[in-house]
């Protein structure tokens, strides 16, 4: 019985090392991202993207993300921050 | 906060300034009549201002004071850094489109003109001849200007400027292209209310800005019906009709007001993408609100808002 406990350990700790470097030779093997590279094959740098915000709530209640995949905006109390705004802007 | 309110310029002007109201009404006073004098220069819709007289010049030698030459020499630098997007050439495509007198008007009578479906080519502002030194112009092959946008937003920080000789905060609001100076007592930036462009009347969001200048653009404000054609006054130079945008309203915040004006402008009539890379080479901050009401911005932009 011993002998067999013994046998089955190797056989175990075998397959796990096979099993591991199998897996490193396929990942090492493999095809690496492909770059985004200009006519003259250099490398650019993509334009900083546009976030979509979560409208603020004047009120001063917290505003959640309502899952525009955007960063969520907290207003605070306007009254902890700033007095009522002289100015407002929109376009005339 | 003082503040003095008035029309001019076929907006809202609000002047405000941090002190006693005896103090800052001298600077009050003449920030009004800076702003005044300013639109009798710079409209378009009275045959005797300077720029009327100017566009009647038919390419001879127009001798021109001071501030138009200023505002002349920055709009041939800022159709460069737009790409041609900002074009005070567009005046004659505007009145095709049924601008040909004031907003106020259009608005109390209706459009009377209903357009020539033909659109006649005009003449390119890079035809604009100027001789800085002799503060002479030359307007050839019968090019006309339209400096509504950038004057304004030029007015509002020259008013600013003059004010701030009496107040150490204050602000200029030309229908909101505004200039800010210092800040207001006690507060750690400007609260300006950014308006909904799908809701008149109501906010967007509140932001919260550094002293400078700041400017929107919107095709929901200048709009009327020409025939069965929904207008609006901000054309794109390249089909010389009223943009067809993704955006309703683009605010830009930078240095100076007339920048902002007119980077507000040429970017709500471009395509989002072009509008990212005109932003990133002249290192402009803006947010836009789209068909959707979505709130957007570039990164620095983002701060404003929180």
């Amino acid at each position: 019985m011993k002998n067999i406990k013994h046998s089955l350990h190797i056989l175990l700790t075998f397959a796990s090392m096979l099993g591991f470097l199998g897996g490193w030779a396929t990942l090492a093997h493999s095809r690496k991202p492909a770059q985004p590279t200009t006519a003259s094959g250099q490398a650019v740098e993509s334009l900083p993207a546009l976030v979509p915000l979560a409208p603020v709530d004047l009120s001063g209640a917290a505003s959640p993300d309502s899952g525009s995949g955007g960063m969520t905006i907290i207003a605070p109390p306007l009254s902890a921050r700033s007095s009522r705004p002289v100015f407002s802007t929109g376009g005339s | 906060m003082e503040n003095m309110q008035f029309r001019a310029m076929n907006t809202q002007i609000i002047l405000a300034a941090e002190g006693q109201a005896r103090q800052v009404q001298p600077g009050f006073d003449m920030a009004r009549k800076f702003i005044l004098e300013s639109e009798q220069r710079f409209t378009r819709f009275s045959t005797d201002s300077e720029l009327s007289q100017l566009n009647q010049s038919g390419g001879a030698w127009f001798k021109v004071s001071a501030h138009m030459l200023e505002v002349l020499l920055l709009a041939k630098e800022y159709v460069e850094k737009t790409r041609g997007l900002f074009d005070p050439s567009i005046l004659p495509d505007l009145r095709r489109v049924g601008y040909d007198r004031t907003m106020d008007l259009i608005h109390s009578e209706g459009v009377f003109s209903l357009g020539d479906p033909v659109r006649h080519p005009r003449t390119p502002f890079d035809a604009l001849i100027i001789q800085p030194e002799q503060s002479l112009v030359s307007l050839p092959g019968g090019l006309t200007l339209d400096l509504g946008g950038i004057a304004k937003g030029w007015i509002a920080e020259k008013a600013a400027l003059l004010l701030a000789e009496y107040a150490d905060a204050c602000g200029v609001s030309a229908g909101g292209d505004m200039h800010l100076i210092g800040l207001p007592d006690g507060q750690p930036d400007w609260p300006v209310s950014l308006d909904d462009p799908l809701h008149p009347g109501e906010s967007l969001a509140l932001l919260h800005l550094p002293p400078g200048g700041i400017a929107t653009s919107s095709v929901t404000k200048r709009a009327w019906k020409q025939g069965d054609k929904l207008r609006h006054h901000l054309i794109d130079p390249r089909s010389g009709e009223p943009a067809l945008t993704e955006w309703l309203s683009v605010t830009v915040i930078a240095d100076h007001t007339d920048t902002c004006e007119v980077f507000a402008k040429a970017l709500l009539i471009s395509d989002t993408s072009e509008a990212q890379e005109i932003a990133i080479k002249a290192g402009i901050d803006f947010l836009a609100v789209d068909r959707q009401g979505n709130l957007c911005g570039t990164n620095n932009s983002l701060e404003y808002a929180q």
